[in-house]
């Protein structure tokens, strides 16, 4: 029942999500309206990215396909917000997005059932978006040690032969941050 | 916002016009001192800014490339985008100039995920500003006509061309239909793409409306309103013997058409209308890219402190020598 | 709103257009990931710059000198005078919005500030404020806003994430260049006090030693003598590498990354093999152990302070001509810097490659061959034996970096190159590639580790590109031809398209190069070539 009616509200509910998160994204309510995949990736990312997890939410499974469009946005938003609460507000959105649409539909008669079922699912996806943004954190922690090794690979198997530029006496660089 | 300001100075010169000719009757000032007042502004500041800008000179040869270099005789050399020599490079400009080529690129194949080609939105804004631009070419010299007696032969054929439809009499111009069309196209990206509209200023606003305000008051009086043709000749040829005179009854639809004109042409040297004299001095479009053929040379090039040879092996010597490397000073 | 708390009423009540504040109100944030650490004192006071200080960007007081204002509109009527392509930028843009969309960090971030109009805007504001009559009648209509401190701290935060990567340019109807607007953003900044040490401390070291990471003479000659050893292991030939040789024919300048980076230092082999090979009479410079050149990110006078020791190591070596290795923005300066700066090289001579008897005509005034001019010549010629099938472990795609394709057009020869050494190569869409090339996102001095989270939104242009060739071909090698993109691609890689390896051209010729009396069973990373593998098991 539930299910019915978001199927026939999918591209409604659809539009408003992604509309919604571009809005977030692009600071000060800009957006890129063409979603090319590489002219612009991000957009095309968030919009293929919702396009299959409400499809999936909507149709009851939960797929390969499902985790791969949650990692692309999480991994987007990673990059773009410190908090993990930031990094999994879109799913809260469409939450409540969903909700309003079901309003007005509330006499229909919807069981309470269904809307557990229906909230439940979305709160394990924010779940799993917690873990993958914290994943992605760990990732950029690995990355930075790689790159820091790797820059001077062959300078680090044999130590002892690079000099910084001569320093004033008693002068400490301590880096900040 | 600024297109709201930029709408409420354009409507505020339509009154300043409409009270000076209709109710002060200011035809000398409006009909011969404006005009002249700025053409001598448009002509005086459009050198100035110009020569302004060749006065700072090309330190490097900077020129963005588009395409494969001239390298290896065997290897295509895309002469149009990475030009090698001054004639390419002229053709690129004028390709450029004429084309909007750059416009245009972005408009190129952009792949979608369903493997079919798709355009976006920059497609239409060459489209729309190449028509806004030549357009308006073609209407400048189409009012050739009323500085020349006879009016000359290219003239009259451009006049037939963009008639060529005869609709309507007195004929239609197709220029008159389409710079509006354009001009309107181009402000309404401005208003609803959102970055446009986030970048745009005040002095992008206003040139669009003093350039449609215009373009309205000149299809007003020719096909609605009519002005008398003949007196507004008198005019015209007046101002190009030094002879002017402000003849009465031409219609005030006439003066304000010929306002908002002068003001375009005072204000241009002060604006981003300057474009059409700067592009011709872009260093990253108008140079070929030989940088490694051909020298060139910086007029302001100063000796600078280097780390000299000597001084390095002053410094290193002893490591230098116990691994057995050459040296200048034993 | 992203940096906002977040409440559950906020989310139930979404507008859907929330009003815009304008742009010049918005006030830079810096926040950890996106922007570079100042420069160290040292490094400062050994180039001489001025107002070498300790200061944090995150702070509200940045210890601008007293005159800073001054200062700053000195240097913009200095730069305005001098400069012919800033003045018609300052003047001539129509904000027609067609570069919006085309820089990678706009794409990567979303912040309007990175729009190319923008950055360029944030300069403009105060041309017109202060140099322009309708700026000075018409203020803010007109465009303008007062210099302010808020001002150089937005400077700072988005010259800074620029990589002067040009992409905009080739879409500008009047070929603005962002990144002359750049340039000339940084100068105004360095001459505040206001570098990143990313910038500064490799200039420093660059300035001293000939190299970006301080490495001295011995410690250059160590690491060719540890890769000629690697070599011997990889190939079963010892090579020779001479280091200030005098009279050799070439000399040959590499970036200083490729002896000691990975994967730099696989492509390092590859040179050595090739020209031992060819029995080319070529030498090092300890005092010319770089080619690349941080000053291009800093000044153009610092260019040239750097560059102007490759001129000065040819002459006193006797070579005839000079060969530059893979790298990018090195390539910028020695194609339209270096002559004009530090030439003419008349002491040289017309290069004229000893093994195929080819004339390059394009380089007979700066007497510098780019390393894929040189080697594409010898393959085409016939010159060298490659055997394609030993870099068949890769499914290859090119990334063309952008000051090589913007700032010179070397598009053809590495392709023409790969597709003689590799059997499987596969070129990425067409708007990602060539003169439209997406930057790596860590060009121009902004590689570090502290701008990590900067750096990975500006590749995700160029990541999504490599996606979309690995899903559809199983691309697994995505080779370059530039020093930053080999120390910074990896990182991309590692986090949008994992399984994706990143090698210099000439670490595929390395590879494919049959040798006389060569001893091989695989690549010169020691992985084994395909069938090889299945040949061990057994």
């Amino acid at each position: 029942m539930i299910y019915d009616i978001l199927r026939q509200r999918r591209d409604i509910i659809l539009k408003k999500w992604i509309d919604t998160a571009l809005d977030q994204y692009f600071s000060g309510n800009l957006k890129i309206n063409d979603n090319d995949r590489f002219g612009n990736p991000v957009a095309y990312s968030i919009s293929g990215g919702f396009e299959t997890i409400l499809d999936e939410i909507v149709a009851e499974t939960h797929t390969a396909r499902l985790d791969d469009a949650l990692e692309e946005i999480v991994k987007i938003k990673s990059l773009e917000v410190e908090k993990p609460s930031m990094a999994v507000d879109f799913l809260l959105r469409l939450k409540t997005l969903i909700q309003n649409e079901l309003a007005d539909s509330a006499q229909n008669g919807i069981s309470t059932g269904e809307m557990e079922k229906l909230n439940n699912d979305i709160d394990n996806l924010i779940l799993s978006a917690f873990d993958i943004f914290m994943k992605c954190r760990e990732k950029l922690y690995e990355i930075r040690s790689k790159e820091f090794i790797k820059r001077s690979y062959k300078l680090l198997e044999r130590a002892n032969i690079t000099g910084p530029a001569p320093r004033q006496k008693g002068e400490v660089d301590d880096e900040i941050g | 916002m600024n297109a709201l300001y930029a709408l409420f100075v354009v409507i505020l010169l339509l009154l300043v016009a409409w009270i000076g000719i209709g109710t002060v009757n200011l035809h000398i000032l409006f009909g011969i001192v404006l005009p002249y007042l700025a053409f001598a502004i448009f002509v005086l500041g459009f050198f100035y800014r110009i020569i302004k800008w060749a006065g700072s000179p090309v330190p490097f040869r900077i020129p963005a490339t588009c395409g494969q270099q001239k390298s290896l005789p065997w290897i295509k050399n895309s002469k149009l985008d990475n030009p090698h020599n001054a004639f390419w490079t002229i053709i690129r400009m004028a390709l450029e100039i004429l084309t909007f080529r750059s416009l245009f690129r972005s408009t190129r194949a952009e792949l979608r995920d369903d493997q079919r080609i798709a355009y976006g939105d920059t497609k239409w804004l060459w489209a729309g500003a190449l028509a806004f631009h030549w357009t308006f070419l073609i209407i400048i010299l189409r009012h050739y006509r009323f500085f020349a007696e006879p009016v000359p032969g290219f003239v009259l054929f451009l006049q037939n061309i963009d008639g060529l439809f005869q609709v309507g009499l007195p004929v239609v111009y197709i220029t008159d239909a389409v710079i509006v069309l354009a001009a309107t196209y181009l402000f309404i990206r401005r208003v609803f793409i959102p970055q446009v509209r986030y970048i745009s200023l005040f002095a992008d606003y206003f040139p669009l409306f003093l350039i449609g305000g215009i373009a309205v008051t000149g299809i007003l009086m020719r096909y609605f309103t009519k002005v008398d043709v003949s007196a507004v000749k008198e005019l015209t040829l007046g101002w190009i013997n030094f002879n002017p005179v402000a003849p009465e009854g031409i219609g005030i639809m006439f003066y304000l058409h010929l306002f908002l004109v002068s003001v375009l042409f005072a204000y241009f040297p002060f604006s981003k209308l300057m474009h059409m004299g700067g592009i011709f001095l872009s260093p990253a479009r108008n140079l070929a890219n030989n940088n490694r053929a051909r020298r060139h040379v910086n007029p302001w090039n100063y000796d600078v402190k280097t780390h000299t040879y000597e001084e390095y092996e002053d410094e290193f010597r002893d490591v230098m020598k116990e691994a057995g490397m050459p040296l200048e000073k034993e | 709103m992203s940096d906002e708390k977040l409440k559950s009423d906020q989310v139930a009540d979404i507008d859907y257009n929330p009003p815009v504040k304008g742009w010049m109100d918005t006030k830079p944030a810096f926040r950890k990931g996106i922007f570079n650490y100042p420069a160290v004192v040292a490094s400062e006071k050994y180039l001489d710059l001025p107002f070498s200080r300790k200061w944090d960007p995150r702070e509200d007081d940045w210890k601008l000198p007293e005159n800073w204002k001054e200062i700053v509109l000195e240097t913009l009527k200095d730069l305005l005078k001098k400069y012919r392509s800033f003045k018609v930028f300052m003047d001539i843009c129509v904000r027609c919005g067609a570069c919006a969309d085309k820089c990678h960090f706009y794409l990567g971030s979303g912040d309007p500030k990175n729009m190319p109009v923008l950055r360029a805007e944030l300069l403009r504001s105060v041309y017109r404020n202060d140099f322009t009559t309708a700026g000075k009648l018409f203020g803010k209509l007109a465009g303008a806003r007062e210099l302010t401190e808020d001002v150089i701290k937005e400077w700072f935060l988005y010259f800074y994430q620029c990589t002067e990567c040009r992409r905009c340019s080739v879409f500008c109807p009047y070929g603005i260049d962002t990144a002359e607007i750049t340039m000339m953003g940084r100068e105004i900044l360095n001459r505040l006090g206001l570098g990143i040490d990313w910038i500064v401390t490799p200039a420093a070291n660059c300035f001293r030693t000939g190299n970006h990471l301080g490495i001295q003479p011995h410690g250059f000659k160590d690491s060719v003598d540890f890769a000629v050893d690697d070599l011997v292991d990889a190939i079963g030939i010892r090579v020779e590498a001479p280091i200030n040789k005098k009279g050799a024919e070439v000399l040959f300048v590499v970036p200083s990354a490729d002896y000691f980076g990975d994967p730099h230092y696989f492509g390092f082999l590859g040179y050595l093999a090739l020209f031992h090979e060819i029995g080319l009479d070529y030498t090092f410079s300890t005092f010319a152990s770089e080619g690349g050149n941080f000053g291009l990110f800093h000044s153009a006078e610092m260019i040239k302070r750097l560059n102007a020791k490759i001129y000065a190591e040819a002459r006193r070596l006797g070579v005839k001509w000079i060969i530059g290795g893979e790298c990018g923005h090195m390539w910028r300066v020695l194609h339209q810097y270096m002559d004009t700066m530090n030439g003419p090289a008349d002491f040289l001579e017309e290069p004229v490659s000893p093994i195929t008897g080819t004339k390059f005509e394009n380089a007979r005034s700066t007497k510098m061959v780019h390393v894929a001019e040189f080697t594409a010549d010898l393959i085409k010629h016939n010159k060298v034996k490659l055997d394609r099938s030993r870099n068949d472990h890769w499914i290859v795609t090119y990334h063309d970096s952008c000051n090589t394709a913007r700032g010179m057009g070397i598009l053809d020869e590495p392709r023409y190159i790969l597709e003689k050494t590799c059997n499987y190569f596969y070129d990425m869409p067409e708007n990602t590639i060539r003169e439209q090339t997406f930057c790596c996102g860590s060009g121009s001095g902004i590689g570090t580790d502290e701008n990590l989270e900067m750096r990975l939104r500006g590749g995700f242009p160029r990541g999504s590109a490599v996606k979309y060739v690995r899903e559809k071909h199983g691309v697994n090698l995505l080779t370059c031809m530039c020093a930053i993109d080999k120390a910074t691609l990896p990182a991309v890689m590692d986090f949008w398209v994992p399984g994706v390896e990143v090698a210099g051209v000439h670490e595929m010729v390395g590879n494919a190069l049959v040798m006389k009396g060569e001893k091989r069973s695989g690549d010169l990373r020691g992985q084994p070539f395909k069938g090889e593998e299945v040949k061990e098991h057994v």
